[in-house]
């Protein structure tokens, strides 16, 4: 039998083979071994090659408005603030849609196809390496939800992060990605307001753990930050210069407290 | 280490030496070799005799077969080249395996197109089982996990036959 496994090539090269399949056996491919599962689901250069190797494929985010289905063409590079309906088609019955009823409703099956959908408000968080972030409610309302979708897949993340508190008053999200560590954040910016105080804004960053199903819990908080008046830094790319530094500073006191301990 | 490079200035052809992990020699014209990008930065940083650790002579040999091939590459003889292409390609694995190291190692980007393109075409059509049987990838599943993923993507299991045969 073989000697050579697949498995002992570098993983830019078995990425580099599997972002060259098409969509039906990247999927089949899932099933082959979990590691491949992590390489076609998370993988960031997969996502990457795929969106060099088939430039044309579209990345798909369903919208619905008055049960009327559309279909959003993004692109990995997409101009995250013009507005996100540049070149909407109607919905094909055929193309593999995301589990939405997984999303919206965590105790209801009865609902398939989603339909259910209408009843919520999707809006854009963010966009990165081809995955979207999206919001699902209203912001200001306390049940809204977050969650990732990798369009490529037609996959679906609902992420859980802590309640929020009755006294916040503003809310900001953004999704991105930090080189450095090679991992997803979602930030969320919160701001109190306090009587007689300046208001005392909050910055909580989330990473996304390695996508294994089997595990259950995707997503881990990684620490929160306190400062005041963060809102300044609206700007997407501002904060994500801004993480990076911050998480570098994490990373170089993370050994040096543990060395203490000892 | 650096010889004389002067040669190519007098107009004859430049020649480089390769030397594989067997220590067995390859003499070729620079023109050749520098398709390979990792060669090519040693070139120019004056080497004229370059060691491949990485690279047995069997994989050094198909590469240089690769390499001389290309150099011919006109706008005319395009249908040869695919031809080469197609056959250089057949082989087990194991010889692809070994080709695909190498070519990443050295750098020769048309050849990792080649190469990962005609993996991929193998996994293609592929059944699952017969995926992880060419490739020698063992399944870390549990049945439960594993039925778990299908039911994921039902869709891309169904409808058609998979080629469960092992070439």
């Amino acid at each position: 039998m073989n000697e050579v496994s697949i498995m002992d090539l570098p993983r830019v090269i078995m990425v580099e083979i599997l972002s060259r399949l098409p969509i039906e056996p990247i999927f089949r491919c899932k099933t082959v071994c979990k590691c491949w599962y992590n390489s076609l689901t998370s993988d960031p250069l997969f996502v990457k090659l795929y969106h060099i190797i088939s430039p044309n494929f579209p990345c798909i985010l369903l919208l619905l408005h008055d049960s009327v289905s559309l279909l959003l063409e993004l692109k990995a590079d997409y101009d995250y603030h013009s507005i996100p309906r540049n070149k909407p088609i109607m919905l094909s019955i055929t193309f593999h849609l995301p589990r939405l009823s997984d999303l919206l409703y965590d105790d209801n099956d009865d609902d398939p196809f989603g339909l259910c959908f209408v009843k919520k408000n999707l809006t854009l968080i963010g966009l990165c390496n081809g995955f979207i972030c999206l919001l699902n409610g209203m912001r200001h309302e306390e049940d809204h939800s977050i969650c990732i979708s990798n369009p490529l897949l037609g996959e679906y993340f609902k992420l859980k992060l802590p309640q929020l508190e009755k006294r916040v008053c503003h809310i900001v999200y953004r999704f991105c990605f930090s080189e450095g560590s090679v991992q997803y954040k979602v930030l969320r910016l919160i701001t109190r307001k306090f009587c007689g105080r300046p208001d005392l804004s909050e910055l909580e960053i989330y990473t996304l753990e390695e996508l294994m199903i089997i595990s259950g819990e995707m997503w881990a908080k990684l620490q929160v930050l306190y400062g005041e008046n963060l809102a300044m830094l609206m700007s997407m790319v501002l904060f994500i210069r801004w993480m990076v530094k911050i998480f570098k500073k994490v990373s170089a006191f993370t050994p040096l407290i543990s060395g203490q301990k000892k | 280490m650096a010889s004389s490079s002067s040669s190519s200035k007098t107009g004859l052809k430049k020649m480089l030496t390769l030397k594989s992990s067997d220590g067995d020699e390859f003499e070729l014209e620079e023109s050749i070799v520098i398709q390979c990008q990792t060669i090519k930065h040693m070139v120019e940083d004056g080497f004229s005799l370059i060691p491949l650790q990485n690279v047995d002579t069997k994989t050094l040999t198909k590469i240089i077969e690769y390499m001389k091939k290309h150099a011919e590459k006109t706008e005319s003889n395009k249908e040869e080249i695919k031809n080469f292409n197609k056959e250089f390609v057949k082989g087990s694995f194991d010889d692809q395996f070994e080709l695909v190291s190498a070519a990443n190692y050295l750098h020769i980007n048309g050849l990792m197109d080649l190469l990962c393109q005609s993996i991929a075409d193998r996994i293609n059509n592929k059944s699952v089982r017969a995926v992880r049987e060419i490739f020698n990838i063992s399944n870390d599943y549990t049945p439960d996990e594993e039925e778990k993923v299908r039911d994921e993507h039902k869709w891309a299991h169904e409808g058609g036959e998979f080629d469960e045969s092992l070439d």
